[in-house]
């Protein structure tokens, strides 16, 4: 250590430093309304100023990431998001799409009106006088004046701190407001800046449950699976689950019994249809796999299966569906992510961003394998004569 | 400087570009008032023939800036950094007799904005000012200035202690203050340190990369003709690169620019190194050895207006204020807000 004017100041690094909340050039380009707000000293200029300082607003908003670039340039693959920024929304398990990404402003999640209304089962309408979103729900009516602060539910005024606004052609509303508005309940993600909202009798919560049997079959999950560094999006557990119990109880399934105890591997049963005999077995990688960096590529080692088999065969003869979910909490995989991205010589480089659409695609991709697959036990449900 | 070597270099200032910066500084230059003038008309003599543009700037602690050379500097678009303490000028800045400059500066500094309205005020906090370091902004601000850069004197023989850094940090936070009001009453400045180190947040990775690079591109020549690394390592040796006449030594350059790009084992282990102004591109040779070398009082002092600079920032961004996220983030805030300032006169 240094010292100068006879150890009077002594020179010491930092060690550690949290940087202010405020976006970087880099991660500003992703904020396409950011500028859209212009000083009001420029608005008195308005016929010039503002036409040249939105036309420099336009020339920021208009960067765009290439994502396909490193896409193939570091993975040779496509169709999978990466580390992204962007902001998602999840409805009941389910992603909502929206044409017009979310955005964040003022601490607030805004997204066009048409969507989160339609969403949660309200149709809509606009007042081209006043300039008024309105969704209309059984028993309700939420009303949004473009950048008005006031709010109407019914017939109660309620101040917003985010009003809704345009971007882009859309009209984007808070969507907490509304949401919560709606009977919904609202949470927001850091980790990976999600919003989920669950709505009564949408969300299917399932208990923990220990069941057993021989397993049959083994449908499996094709996401990018666990030894994929680089994919951020995933089907959670419980997205999976409730895309499964629909697709079954369509062909037939009947998941409302409550399933058998068992210890045995910490599997957790999570939909049994005891008269049909068929039970849904969701694995907690964590249980069987005790060092994460021991986990096995995807697909399954056949050491894994031997020791399902074995397991599940000490005991009754349910047929069990076995569909490998991505069963890791959010952070945990951004954390693997960022490891891997260390480990693969890119460390240097930024990690590539993907667009809301491109995660929104990747995802959709997600489900349909996972539907796919899902058809695939039906039919071998069908060929064994459990299923008509 | 003889006109053989100002000449020689505003030549060699002109190879493999387009464009090149020619910055007098001294002591204080306006005492070869002609040779600038010289040098000038040479440079737009040679710049018609060739295509090449020069573009000016002037350090000064005013006491020779008259009306002459002022309609001089706006017709050639010369800009000016004027050396003023403020409220504090006669602490420091006095006369070979002891007296202070203030008085003598009085007239001078409307007379300044009068032609030059960006003239940067920039002042130098030291230890027997710092008290007073608010207040001197506040001073530069009210008489007109808009840009404004806040030094600290850096010597070693300036007998900073503990408690001064302390009192800084005070002054800081009043500035912080002033920042924040003056952004919201959408009064268009510029502040350094503030602006700067707002600036190395949101340049990420970069800051200290177009930093070294610019630091490259800044050699410095002494009178006689000696090219130097920049304008702090004048007369050493070590950083010696080159004559007017003969050239510059480039891979000398360079070699000296990677080494400041090497940061010292202490500033390695510092989380604010990619945001210091002086973990990179500070390379000092000790004796015949090389190190990088950062004095206890410059990290103090990056270590203090940092998080000072970054509250300013959060607050103005998190409150939505357009003038702060158009001026940081608009990437053509500087041409718009010149527009501005154009249709308004």
């Amino acid at each position: 250590m240094e010292t100068d004017n006879k150890d009077l100041i002594c020179m010491s690094p930092v060690e550690s430093y949290e940087a202010p909340q405020i976006p970087t050039f880099g991660d500003a380009r992703n904020n396409p309304v950011l500028l859209k707000k212009l000083p009001s000293r420029w608005q008195k200029n308005a016929k010039v100023i503002a036409s040249i300082g939105l036309m420099g607003s336009m020339i920021f908003s208009g960067y765009s990431y290439s994502f396909a670039e490193y896409s193939n340039e570091y993975n040779g693959q496509s169709g999978y998001s990466r580390y992204s920024n962007d902001i998602s929304v999840i409805l009941n398990g389910m992603p909502i799409e929206f044409d017009v990404a979310p955005v964040i402003i003022n601490d607030r999640t805004m997204v066009p009106f048409r969507a989160i209304f339609e969403a949660l089962g309200m149709t809509v309408e606009w007042d081209e006088d006043t300039g008024t979103a309105i969704g209309i729900g059984e028993n309700l009516r939420i009303a949004l004046p473009i950048d008005g602060l006031t709010a109407f539910v019914n017939a109660d005024a309620v101040e917003l701190d985010a009003p809704a606004l345009l971007h882009n052609g859309r009209t984007l509303v808070p969507i907490r407001f509304v949401a919560e508005n709606s009977g919904a309940n609202v949470e927001w993600d850091e980790a990976t800046g999600t919003v989920v909202i669950t709505t009564d009798g949408g969300y299917v919560e399932y208990p923990e449950y220990h069941g057993y049997s021989d397993f049959d079959l083994d449908v499996r999950l094709h996401h990018g699976g666990a030894g994929s560094p680089f994919y951020l999006v995933h089907l959670t557990e419980q997205e999976a689950l409730n895309i499964i119990r629909r697709q079954l109880e369509s062909a037939g399934l009947n998941f409302d019994t409550t399933p058998p105890e068992y210890t045995a591997l910490n599997v957790g049963l999570n939909l049994f249809d005891e008269e049909k005999g068929v039970a849904i077995v969701q694995i907690d990688w964590r249980a069987w796999q005790p060092n994460m960096l021991m986990m096995p590529v995807y697909p399954p080692e056949p050491t894994f299966m031997e020791r399902l088999t074995e397991g599940f065969a000490q005991q009754t003869d349910i047929s069990v569906g076995i569909f490998r979910t991505p069963a890791m909490q959010p952070a945990w995989l951004e954390g693997w992510s960022a490891l891997n991205w260390h480990w693969s010589g890119h460390e240097s480089e930024p990690r590539p961003v993907a667009t809301a659409n491109e995660k929104a695609e990747a995802r959709a991709e997600l489900e349909m394998q996972l539907i796919a697959q899902i058809q695939e036990f039906i039919t071998y449900l069908q060929s064994v004569g459990i299923l008509q | 400087m003889s006109r053989d070597v100002a000449f020689a270099t505003v030549k060699l200032g002109m190879e493999n570009r387009k464009m090149s910066g020619l910055l007098f500084y001294g002591g204080e230059p306006l005492l070869e008032r002609k040779l600038i003038y010289d040098i000038v008309d040479y440079a737009k003599d040679i710049g018609k023939k060739t295509g090449h543009t020069f573009y000016y700037k002037m350090t000064t602690n005013g006491i020779l800036l008259d009306e002459e050379f002022l309609k001089f500097s706006k017709k050639n678009n010369l800009a000016i950094g004027f050396s003023h303490d403020g409220c504090a000028q006669d602490d420091c800045r006095v006369s070979a007799d002891g007296v202070g400059t203030f008085a003598l500066l009085k007239d001078t500094i409307p007379l300044l904005l009068k032609y030059q309205p960006y003239a940067i005020g920039m002042c130098v906090i030291d230890p027997s000012t710092v008290h007073k370091a608010s207040s001197i902004v506040k001073f530069l601000f009210d008489k007109g200035f808009r840009y404004i850069t806040v030094g600290v004197n850096y010597c070693k023989t300036a007998p900073w202690t503990k408690n001064h850094l302390s009192i800084l940090e005070g002054e800081y936070k009043k500035m912080a203050e002033m920042y924040i009001k003056w952004t919201k009453a959408e009064d268009k400045f510029y502040l350094s340190p503030f602006d700067m180190k707002i600036l190395s947040h949101l340049k990420g990775d970069k800051y200290n990369t177009d930093r070294s690079r610019m630091t490259i591109n800044q050699p410095s020549v002494a009178p006689n003709g000696k090219i130097y690394f920049a304008s702090r390592y004048l007369d050493d040796p070590a950083f010696e690169i080159g004559d007017v006449f003969s050239g510059i030594n480039v891979e000398k350059q360079k070699s000296i620019s990677q080494k400041g790009d090497i940061p010292s084992e202490i500033c390695s282990k510092c989380a604010l190194r990619l945001r210091c102004n002086y973990a990179y591109g500070n390379p000092v040779y000790h004796k015949s050895e090389y190190i990088a070398d950062v004095s206890p009082i410059q990290c103090t002092h990056e270590q203090l207006i940092t998080p000072i600079a970054d509250y300013v920032a959060e607050k103005l961004y998190k409150e939505g204020n357009a003038l702060f996220i158009h001026k940081h983030y608009n990437e053509i805030y500087s041409f718009v807000s010149l527009i501005e300032d154009i249709s308004s006169r």
